[in-house]
């Protein structure tokens, strides 16, 4: 598929690069008006998870998603996959509030909610949701009568 | 040895060399899920989450380091409120969102070789900065929520400064891959031509007799989009309630209930400021200097001046906010007793740390609402809400609302 570029469009690029190289620029001059152990503290901010991303979190995500799609049985697939999608964005919002490194001492008004608690209840809901979910698919894609159930590849990519 | 042996540790070490892991390669990712239609609408939406978090993140730096020809208005009393309340819930929604768009172009990652020219190099250093940077930004912002600083910088100004880098970056990446967003999103999500992402726009040529087919799995890419969607709604219900009190009850990651000594949360204790025997002596003045001099009033005194009763919220610059009856001096009426009619101030506190003072520009000074508050709902300052006397001013960061007020100086 080959686009043809709108006259203009390479002025136009070329400008959106020149304010983003500014942009990017005036922030890393920011930067270095920090001490060398707050740059270090930074980059490190900066570099891990961006890494970790790509060489750790993505690639479990693949496998994890490559396995719920191809050895879970077919009615229980997208549910799974939309749950544990949910869940492990929920988490990962949650993990902060859960170490609960932010509570001190002299002020109860601070973080002062059950958090393992209020995450356990959302986690629930979401099964409970997905789970009901599953079962009505599976009772979709299994005939009333007849022989073993086989999947309706139709049903397969039913949102 | 024999020929044999031999033979079959040579086959052994092939085997092993056989099934030594490697690297993935793009074409290991055959989900029709890598996609273009789905990456730039998943990128479309980060990409207007970070801009309302970069424009609110901007007014709320201006707000506490105000530039000459920057002015913030007094009113109305609840917009800072709203951008900061903005500010964080947007960026706690474009979590999800990120990582649902990194996970979509992931298989370029694994690009081989890994770098294929100058330009190539270029675009995926400024793929780096973009991805730092974003992590950077919503990840020290969600943990500084949780007041978990797992690091030595101050926060403000990395933060401040990291999101130029997160913006810059942003700028570079749109107008690098401008024709294929306007492809991708001229197209049907589901229509595209099913080849993944990662092999579209690839720098190196696939052959295709060694890509894979394309892999349906349950979900679609529509299906893909409403859940990148559902997860950023379900992370804004579960920690929205702590600036919306209705919704409070189902925000369970949310940072506070919203309860605290006289109904409303506190952020830093009168204990945490070491201000507790300054604050509660007896003998406590509050200095008041201007042109025409200095003077000095007790708490009574204060007490017995004409009192102005008004609601307004604390909008803590963590996203937190609560609005509370409120009943003092007005500023402008204390600023006109030492002839500083019309003048700014700067309002300083018995706090010694790094918010003990803060300035009031003279458009905010001069508003009816803004208060040297003795009490809070009828009853006297509790002392972490920064009895005997604090700064409350209208559309303004809470960390500026100064507590625990010793002297207040005509600017």
């Amino acid at each position: 598929m080959t686009v043809r570029q709108p006259r203009g469009e390479t002025a136009t690029r070329a400008t959106i690069i020149g304010v983003g190289v500014l942009a990017l620029g005036w922030g890393l001059w920011l930067m270095t008006q920090q001490s060398l152990s707050d740059l270090l503290s930074a980059g490190a901010w900066f570099v891990i998870p961006a890494v970790l991303s790509d060489l750790l979190l993505l690639p479990i995500v693949a496998v994890v998603g490559a396995a719920l799609t191809r050895y879970l049985q077919p009615w229980v697939r997208l549910p799974a996959q939309v749950a544990l999608a949910m869940i492990g964005g929920l988490t990962f919002i949650a993990l902060p509030f859960l170490t609960g490194l932010g509570k001190q001492s002299d002020n109860p008004s601070l973080l002062n909610r059950n958090y393992p608690l209020g995450l356990a209840a959302y986690i629930l809901l979401i099964l409970i949701v997905t789970g009901g979910w599953a079962l009505a698919r599976r009772r979709a894609l299994r005939p009333r009568s007849g022989p073993a159930p086989r999947a309706d590849p139709a049903a397969e990519t039913r949102w | 040895m024999t020929t044999k042996e031999h033979g079959d540790r040579r086959s052994f070490r092939a085997w092993l060399i056989e099934r030594a892991p490697t690297p993935p390669r793009p074409t290991d990712y055959p989900s029709r899920l890598h996609a273009e239609t789905v990456a730039a609408r998943a990128g479309l939406w980060l990409g207007i989450a970070f801009t309302i978090c970069f424009v609110t993140g901007l007014i709320s730096h201006l707000i506490q380091q105000p530039p000459d020809w920057f002015g913030w208005p007094a009113g109305p009393v609840w917009l800072y409120r709203l951008t900061q309340g903005v500010h964080v819930t947007t960026g706690i929604a474009a979590i999800p969102l990120l990582l649902v768009k990194l996970w979509t172009v992931s298989p370029r990652f694994w690009q081989w070789p890994p770098i294929t020219s100058v330009v190539n190099a270029l675009e995926r250093l400024s793929v780096f900065l973009l991805v730092g940077a974003a992590f950077f930004e919503l990840l020290t912002g969600l943990f500084n929520v949780a007041e978990v600083y797992l690091w030595g910088f101050l926060f403000p100004p990395v933060h401040y400064a990291i999101a130029w880098v997160a913006v810059g970056a942003i700028a570079i990446h749109v107008a690098v891959k401008l024709p294929v967003i306007r492809r991708a999103l001229g197209a049907a999500v589901e229509n595209e031509p099913e080849q993944p992402a990662a092999t579209s726009g690839e720098p190196v040529e696939v052959d295709p007799a060694s890509s894979p087919r394309t892999f349906r799995g349950p979900l679609s890419r529509r299906g893909l989009l409403g859940l990148a969607a559902g997860s950023a709604g379900l992370a804004v219900l579960a920690t929205v309630g702590d600036k919306i009190p209705a919704l409070s009850p189902i925000s369970v990651l949310a940072q506070r209930t919203g309860a605290g000594p006289q109904g409303l949360p506190v952020n830093r204790t009168a204990q945490d400021a070491g201000v507790v025997s300054v604050a509660t002596s007896g003998d406590y003045r509050l200095t008041v200097q201007g042109p025409g001099g200095s003077r000095q009033f007790s708490l009574a005194e204060l007490n017995g001046m004409t009192q102005t009763t008004a609601e307004l919220p604390i909008s803590c610059v963590e996203g937190w906010s609560q609005s509370a009856v409120w009943t003092g001096v007005p500023l402008r009426d204390l600023l006109a007793l030492v002839g500083a009619e019309g003048a700014g101030a700067r309002m300083i506190s018995a706090d010694q740390g790094l918010y003990g003072q803060s300035e009031v520009p003279p458009n905010v000074t001069q508003d009816a609402v803004t208060l040297v508050a003795l009490s809070l709902g009828g009853d006297p300052l509790d002392l972490d809400h920064g009895f005997p006397a604090r700064l409350i001013a209208p559309n303004r960061a809470g960390v500026l609302q100064t507590k625990w007020l010793t002297r207040i100086e005509a600017t």
